[in-house]
């Protein structure tokens, strides 16, 4: 392999390892706090593709689509939690599996219903020619996946690092009670991180479809995202992108290398050699918590 | 200033506390006296609205809080420091403060939280960018109840504020609660190290089984040898 081809390689894995790294975020920021894992997520990101698409084909304008999209993710995302979720927190960890997981499938279906499953391409405003440095060829769907993303984990990084409102989400998934006793409402705290998460995931979505377009099943990566937030130890929000670049550089090298069928396999390869040695992950600490 | 009227309260089937009244007078110092299992977290915590209570009342001021949740409790000026201290060991000492301060209504009122506790406390100043998981025994025990008092509270419910820790440091901490209360919060002080509080409570509860066996100033239950031999274990 030569360097030309290692560098393309090494910046398409970065670009979908950021795609694996914003959905791991998605799961496991409401994890964090209400210890709920949303096993729905991936219909998450289908949902915000197709809002995303509903709003691109009533004619606004890319820019217009994007913040509009991820606020009635999260608009979304905070009336699931509402709804359904504060009613089932104190539920058998299964029942909160069953449920998340159905409501991902009754909106996959939603969806399906009255899209089918077709294809839509959703248009961006910049040319999607390839950039050429030397004999380098870059997409630059790749780079505003790449760009995007590292504007979000920053944004998110400073909100939870200085913010009010993110120190008392750090705070909740500390200790609920003594969260209590400080006045945090943390019922509020569960809301707002859903609407974080579907937001991220509905972010995810829209930088996604233009590499696959838009289907029923642009969700499926959160398969890959799972096995990302794994690797990252489930409880870290570095962990999540360290574990979404890495599975995206390491599926990206094994395809090269050995094929596409290694490709697709390499994920659980990485999952079950990291339960194995590594079970808290790369950056997660030991600890029962609830799934 | 806080009256506590036949609470009933407990986990699950089984009630821990089976009728339980006792007063904390405005700028008073109640100590709250026990063995194990008798019932006095169990209170605090039917107090601050982190167990709901079956049947009773709880009034502060005047006013019915026992229906209330706990966030809108700690408003009212009513602040709990928990058995166990239950901090944040992942935040600084200093993020720990400022969810002590989460509902100030100024950036002024958190600065005076800080300057206070860091007064009371001047330890924690200097460790304020340390992790509050990686602070001695004794200095979370501190955070805890400095985080308590950053929005200057009107009654503090400490929960076995010595446990665990050596006598040198408890004598800081019980100085530091006699402090407080001199400036004027009144002091609700659960605890099983009896002599220290009769020594220090204006007047004290004895708790048993979840009800009320014992109550009046240190001098009276330590004159009557069935209280001080049953409840408090003094000979």
């Amino acid at each position: 392999m030569d360097v030309s081809t290692a560098l393309q390689l090494l910046f398409s894995g970065l670009s979908i390892g950021a795609i694996y790294a914003l959905v791991a975020l998605a799961l496991v920021i409401p994890f964090k706090a209400s210890g709920v894992l949303n096993f729905g997520q991936g219909q998450m990101v289908t949902l915000g593709a197709y809002i995303a698409l509903t709003l691109s084909q009533a004619g606004l304008p890319y820019y217009a689509v994007v913040p509009l999209t991820l606020l009635i993710a999260g608009l979304a995302g905070m009336a699931i939690e509402r709804v359904f979720i504060r009613r089932l927190v104190r539920a058998p960890e299964f029942t909160i599996v069953i449920a998340t997981f159905a409501l991902g499938l009754m909106v996959q279906d939603a969806i399906r219903l009255h899209w089918q499953d077709n294809d839509f391409p959703l248009p961006v405003p910049f040319s999607t020619d390839p950039w050429r440095f030397g004999s380098v060829r870059v997409n630059p769907v790749f780079v505003w996946i790449v760009l995007a993303t590292v504007v979000l984990v920053v944004v998110l990084a400073a909100f939870f690092r200085h913010s009010r409102a993110g120190k008392a989400m750090r705070a909740v998934s500390q200790n609920q009670e003594a969260a209590r006793l400080m006045g945090i409402s943390v019922e509020g705290v569960f809301s707002a991180t859903w609407a974080i998460g579907t937001a991220i995931g509905a972010l995810a979505g829209i930088l996604f479809a233009p590499v696959t377009g838009i289907n029923p099943g642009i969700g499926d990566l959160i398969i890959k995202a799972f096995v990302a937030a794994v690797i990252g130890g489930f409880s870290s929000l570095p962990g999540a992108v360290v574990g979404g670049l890495a599975l995206g550089e390491i599926e990206t090298f094994s395809g090269a290398l050995a094929g596409s069928t290694l490709k697709n396999v390499s994920a659980f390869v990485v999952l079950i050699l990291m339960l194995l040695v590594r079970p808290y992950g790369l950056f997660g600490t030991a600890g029962a918590r609830r799934v | 200033m806080l009256e506590v009227t036949d609470l009933v309260a407990g986990y699950g089937r089984s009630a821990v506390l089976r009728g339980v009244s006792l007063r904390v007078p405005a700028g008073g110092l109640v100590g709250l006296l026990g063995p194990n299992g008798a019932g006095k977290t169990t209170l605090a915590r039917a107090i601050s609205g982190l167990l709901a209570c079956r049947s009773g009342s709880v009034r502060f001021d005047g006013r019915p809080v026992h229906r209330l949740r706990a966030q809108e409790i700690v408003g009212l000026g009513l602040l709990h420091v928990p058995q166990g201290r239950l901090l944040f060991p992942e935040m600084t000492v200093q993020e720990n403060l400022e969810m002590g301060a989460y509902r100030a209504d100024s950036r002024a009122a958190v600065q005076q939280g800080f300057d206070r506790v860091h007064t009371l406390f001047p330890i924690l100043a200097e460790r304020r960018f340390q992790l509050a998981g990686a602070l001695s025994g004794g200095q979370q025990q501190m955070l805890a109840i400095g985080r308590a008092l950053m929005l200057r509270p009107r009654l503090l419910m400490l929960d076995e504020p010595s446990i665990g820790l050596a006598p040198l440091v408890i004598d800081e901490i019980f100085a530091v609660i006699r402090r407080i209360n001199a400036e004027g919060t009144a002091i609700l002080l659960a605890e099983q190290n009896a002599r220290r509080v009769l020594a220090l409570a204006g007047s004290s509860v004895i708790l048993e089984s979840g009800r009320v066996a014992a109550e009046g100033t240190g001098a009276q239950l330590l004159a009557d040898d069935l209280v001080r031999e049953t409840y408090l274990g003094l000979h």
